[in-house]
């Protein structure tokens, strides 16, 4: 490993945002290189010292954070009579476990009936932030005492519902409905933790900062939320996530292998690590729905465009597969989202039926690329089946040498690259990185060449899309992508302005795109497609 | 934990922990957030991530808050807190060295070896002082690169968008930085 990459690794462990991969790349070096290791771990070192010698100026920040923080824990006068009570019928119960077993149950319930009033008052709107109340609905603690609405749930306990549902809430307004048959147990832990046993949860969590997120637990796997709603089930073949909004980081607990789960998708921790999104991954989706939502330029008006071209149309092939697979991964409205992916996958079947496109020009690439991405976007949401997967492939398989073969012959460089775009798409989508990096490789000294002065000026602004694609695919699915070429961005600058770049998707993240183009580059009416999947909305 | 220059007497520490344990919340506030330079040190020393030492430093107050009646009042507060914070360490660290990924796990053993061979290891008793004096003498663009990194947690790839480099760049950027501040704090503090 060279010294700039063990370096980088480093950093990112320091962030604690290794990929699985990068995980592994950076595991297997420090085990076999004892010296790195020690480096590794000097790196750390300095970088949490460093972050120590900043933070430790500002006593009276420090003494606001710690006067919340014993606020929050202080219990009641009145809670702490209950505590010292309930632990004091809890050892009596163990005593007399011995010799009265059969009375045990009407005497909890009696006992249990006396103490709730003093439970669900003794907390003010003041109390613990981290504590969760019962809202609505019926459960029981663990030593079979029923609760009732406006009881807390107390660091430790466990709550068990039978055929009803029951709904906790913390006072942030963050909210879990426990399904029917499900067990779940708060863990002597700070934060908003659940441990959840068995049965299912349907979750909205409040926005809440990136440090402090919502951690449910299950007996295989951990989601972690910023703000979000989402499902969990745990049945015999493991945990189950389901993202309605936001996102949720999902990690195996057996192995640390993590994945970000976004808005319509379904994921078993077993099925995890994620293969890499080819073009739009679950926090570019996130961020456009964002966008969406805050009705903010281009965005809106794409979605907008999108949803009145009527993309589910008959005979609007692969780009309307694509608008129906966008559409249901952008739609707020779950109901909608889902009826929208059902379609989308319907469309898809009848399209992999048919035979694969003949080698026709930029549209036949186009096509390759567009189902490449319309099923990544459907990959994870429940309408999707591992058939789908497969058919797809074979007929990507059949497609892609015809439409390669005409398109490197074609005397036009923008053709050529598009026949370069179409065959990363399909490397991004059999996770073959190594291709990919080959492939992008060819098409990035063919760019240097063909934009030397003297050629340059043969080539048209739309020549310029399929490397934007391909620098986006490179982006989302190798997670790294070289830099252009030098003359890249004193072309793509001069363009920017002129009337033949109107439409193009030129603004977004450098350095393959300008951060400042102006916004009528990306404006008009035309097909929405190129704005929502190639323009980053992640920077307000 | 040494106690640093602003840090209490022992003398100091022992009469707010009693005002704390007759329930006075200034006084066990005061007393940590006297210690909690010392505290965050020790974390820093032997915690692998940061997440880890933001996790222990605040279960340790809390647990101290909740246990401040169990203390007896011996001159030894400081080393009541690292005691609680090094038994929460240790439980940490044997449940990530073995539910973590490869680098995590392997970070984690080897700071719980550390932790457990070494129970009262700790840096020097300014270094965080000195450090953050050799930071203050940064120029201007490498002192606004610790800030956001080590200040503000900006993680490495937004990092690099804000100051317009790649990724890899960024962290060796980042390297050469703390390689200085080591030289820095190395020689007492008197350069760069």
């Amino acid at each position: 490993m060279t010294p700039e990459r063990f370096a980088e690794l480093s950093e990112l462990a320091a962030d604690g945002s290794l990929s699985a991969a990068e995980d592994a790349e950076l595991g297997a070096h420090i085990a076999a290189d004892p010296a790195a290791r020690a480096a590794l771990r000097q790196c750390l070192r300095e970088h949490l010292q460093c972050r120590a010698a900043l933070r430790m100026g500002d006593r009276p920040q420090l003494a606001a954070r710690i006067g919340q923080l014993l606020q929050a824990r202080r219990p009641s006068r009145r809670q702490r009579a209950a505590r010292t009570v309930l632990e004091r019928i809890e050892h009596r119960r163990a005593r007399r476990l011995r010799v009265l077993r059969w009375g045990l149950p009407a005497l909890a319930a009696l006992l249990a009936v006396a103490l709730l009033p003093l439970l669900g008052r003794g907390a003010a709107p003041a109390a613990d932030p981290a504590t969760p109340r019962v809202v609505a609905g019926e459960a029981r603690l663990a030593g079979g005492i029923l609760t009732r609405a406006g009881q807390e749930l107390a660091r430790g306990a466990t709550l068990e519902t039978a055929a009803g549902t029951c709904e906790i809430a913390w006072p942030d307004g963050t909210t879990v409905r426990l399904g029917a048959a499900t067990r779940v147990a708060r863990p002597d832990a700070d934060g908003q933790r659940l441990t959840l046993e068995r049965g299912s949860l349907a979750v909205h969590a409040a926005h809440r900062e990136a440090g402090d997120p919502l951690r449910i637990a299950c007996p295989d796997a951990e989601a972690a939320i910023v703000g979000t709603r989402f499902d969990l089930a745990v049945a015999e073949g493991g945990s189950v996530l389901q993202v309605q909004d936001g996102l949720v980081r999902w990690t195996r607990l057996a192995d640390g292998v993590a994945g970000v789960v976004g808005a319509g998708q379904r994921v078993a921790a077993s099925a995890l690590p994620l293969p890499r999104a080819v073009l739009l991954d679950a926090r570019r989706i996130a961020a456009l729905r964002q966008a969406v939502a805050t009705s903010r330029a281009p965005w809106a008006s794409a979605w907008a465009s999108l949803r009145r071209a009527d993309p589910g149309a008959e005979g609007s092939g692969w780009q309307g597969a694509l608008g129906l697979a966008l559409a249901a991964r952008l739609e707020p409205d779950d109901a909608q989202g889902g009826a929208l992916a059902v379609a989308a996958v319907q469309r898809v079947r009848v399209l992999v039926a048919a035979p694969p496109p003949g080698p026709s020009g930029r549209e036949g690439a186009a096509t390759l690329i567009r189902a490449a991405v319309a099923a990544d976007l459907l990959r994870l949401t429940p309408a999707w089946q591992a058939a789908d997967g497969a058919a797809l492939d074979l007929w990507l398989a059949d497609a892609l040498p015809g439409v390669v073969r005409h398109q490197a012959a074609a005397p036009a460089a923008g053709d050529r690259w598009w026949g370069v775009a179409a065959s990363l798409a399909v490397a991004a989508r059999a996770g073959d990185t190594p291709r990919m990096r080959a492939l992008f490789a060819d098409l990035r000294r063919e760019l240097a060449v063909d934009l030397a002065p003297g050629r340059r000026e043969r080539l048209r602004p739309a020549d310029l899309v399929p490397a934007l694609l391909a620098a986006d695919i490179m982006h989302a699915s190798a997670g790294a992508c070289p830099p252009p070429p030098p003359a890249w961005r004193e072309v793509l600058s001069a363009w920017a302005g002129s009337p033949d770049a109107a439409g193009l998707p030129l603004r977004g993240a450098p350095p393959w795109r300008l951060p400042d183009a102006p916004a009528g580059v990306v404006g008009g009416g035309g097909w929405p497609h190129p704005v929502l999947t190639g323009l980053a909305p992640e920077d307000p | 934990m040494n106690p640093g220059p602003d840090d209490l007497a022992p003398e100091a520490c022992d009469a707010l922990a009693l005002r704390a344990q007759a329930g006075d919340r200034e006084a066990f506030s005061a007393l940590v957030v006297a210690l909690y330079p010392q505290l965050t040190g020790f974390l820093a020393f032997h915690a692998p991530s940061a997440d880890l030492a933001d996790e222990v430093a605040q279960a340790t107050l809390v647990m101290a808050f909740e246990r401040i009646a169990d203390y007896q009042p011996r001159g030894t507060f400081a080393g009541w807190l690292k005691g609680i914070a090094r038994n929460l360490l240790l439980r940490e660290l044997s449940r990530r060295a073995h539910q973590r990924g490869a680098v995590e796990s392997m970070l984690a053993a080897d700071a719980l070896a550390a932790v457990e061979q070494e129970p009262d290891g700790a840096p020097d008793e300014d270094l965080l002082a000195r450090l953050r004096a050799c930071i203050g003498r940064l120029p201007p663009r490498a002192r606004l690169i610790a800030q956001r990194r080590f200040a503000e947690d900006v993680p490495l790839n937004q990092l690099a968008q804000q100051f317009k480099r790649t990724r890899a760049s960024m962290a060796k950027v980042i390297h050469l930085l703390r390689g200085q501040l080591r030289a820095c704090v190395e020689s007492g503090g008197t350069h760069p």
